[in-house]
């Protein structure tokens, strides 16, 4: 799996959805709470072994698929 | 009241784990003929759960024999995930301080068998090992007298309890998890802290570390003093499902001056960690700032344990605009403001 699928398969499975475009907001689709946000940044830090900063903490950064995939892929581009 | 800043050397204990044998009664259960409770041991099992000190059991024995012989000695309830079997005592202990989610430097184990406490010391230095034959001062350990008393912590043994049924009943449910919060039939109350709530107001400030953007631990006199000023607003939450209440669970102080409000305190009980209680409440400090016309801010100091925390103010939409030596500002422009989930009844009193 690339980076994109493996992303897809995590936000899907945690937020029990079947399908959902790569560039739906996830943030729209419901509620997010603390927990789900700590997952997400805790599992793309230990998925890609990358170290997400306080820049990075953005809602744009994490709204997506795709933008979780331009991050994840930048982060681990710079090591 | 002198304000209390520095935590103490030694940790107060949150839980003690009795051995059985020899160590809770006289004997050995599937050896003796019969076994009897140690002399006075009720009695300090109630005073410290009166204390709001929770108990469990680590003991090699028998899970059905020593559950009966619990249960005919009228102690059974006293005790949360009773750790009964052939395991280890430092995995048992390390079970027990998983299931409460307390750190290990937090409880204590009583045993008579020497052998037992180092197995537990080799492999936790952090657990207070007390040896069974010299617990007749137990009670008035320094670290066996908690700061406060207050309502929550003489509930504390029954909350814990009801978690345990929800425990079971999650992991019994088969569908979405938003589902099962919706079973939950969660209730959330937030409303501006009186004065009977500040003892516990002061316990949380001194008992949350994970889920607190600040780290400052208020007296209950400053507390006091803040909830009067008209220049601050104070609030606690409480929390409440059909398993029973939670008890008030999160706080948070807001400054306000002029035109510029500032959330310089927001913490919750980790109990509800997984409740979105955190996001629910930022959002409804939001919604009360853009209905006042007023910009908001927040302040962040991450002590290595809390980043929770501070990804929820981002995940909020706060974004850092400064930052002087540890502590973090922030500001939201309050465009994003979630509704609160369906699956919780939100009541602001």
């Amino acid at each position: 799996m690339n980076t994109k699928e493996i992303i897809k398969s995590y936000v899907l499975e945690k937020l029990e959805k079947d399908n959902i475009k790569n560039d739906d907001d996830i943030f729209e689709l419901g509620f997010v709470s603390s927990m789900f946000a700590m997952e997400l940044v805790m599992f793309l830090e230990q998925t890609f072994n990358i170290n997400i900063e306080s820049d990075d903490l953005t809602l744009d950064n994490f709204k997506s698929i795709d933008n979780m995939t331009k991050l994840a892929e930048k982060k681990v581009s710079i090591i | 009241m002198k304000q209390m800043t520095v935590k103490q050397q030694t940790k107060k204990i949150k839980c003690v784990v009795w051995d059985l044998d020899n160590t809770v009664w006289q004997g050995v259960l599937l050896e003796d003929k019969q076994v009897v409770l140690r002399e006075k041991i009720k009695d300090m099992m109630n005073s410290l759960d009166e204390r709001g000190i929770l108990q469990s059991i680590a003991s090699k024995n028998d899970w059905d024999k020593a559950m009966t012989k619990l249960e005919q000695l009228g102690i059974k309830d006293l005790f949360l995930y009773p750790q009964i079997g052939w395991n280890s005592k430092s995995e048992s202990i390390k079970t027990i301080s998983e299931s409460l989610n307390i750190g290990l430097d937090t409880i204590a184990f009583i045993d008579d068998d020497p052998y037992e406490r180092d197995e537990v010391v080799f492999t936790h230095k952090e657990v207070r090992c007390i040896d069974a034959t010299e617990t007749d001062n137990l009670l008035d350990r320094s670290d066996m007298n908690p700061e406060f008393i207050t309502e929550e912590s003489k509930r504390r043994r029954s909350m814990y309890l009801a978690e345990v049924d929800r425990k079971l009943a999650e992991s019994d449910f088969k569908g979405p998890k938003d589902s099962f919060l919706k079973e939950l039939e969660m209730k959330l109350i937030i409303s501006d802290a009186k004065e009977e709530d500040l003892k516990r107001a002061e316990e949380l400030t001194m008992r949350t570390n994970q889920l607190n953007t600040t780290g400052v631990t208020y007296s209950y006199d400053e507390l006091d003093q803040l909830r009067k000023s008209d220049d601050f607003m104070l609030l606690v939450v409480e929390l409440n499902d059909k398993y029973g209440s939670y008890g008030k669970i999160g706080l948070s102080l807001i400054e306000m001056k002029g035109d510029k409000w500032n959330i310089k305190l927001l913490l919750m009980s980790c109990r509800v960690m997984s409740r979105g209680v955190g996001t629910i409440l930022i959002n409804h400090i939001m919604m009360l700032a853009k209905q006042n016309k007023k910009r908001l801010f927040a302040q962040f100091v991450p002590n290595g344990r809390n980043r929770q925390m501070y990804i929820t103010y981002k995940f909020a939409g706060f974004k850092d605009v400064s930052k002087s030596g540890d502590l973090i500002a922030m500001e939201s422009d309050l465009a994003n403001i979630q509704q609160f989930p369906d699956y919780v009844e939100v009541d602001i009193v």
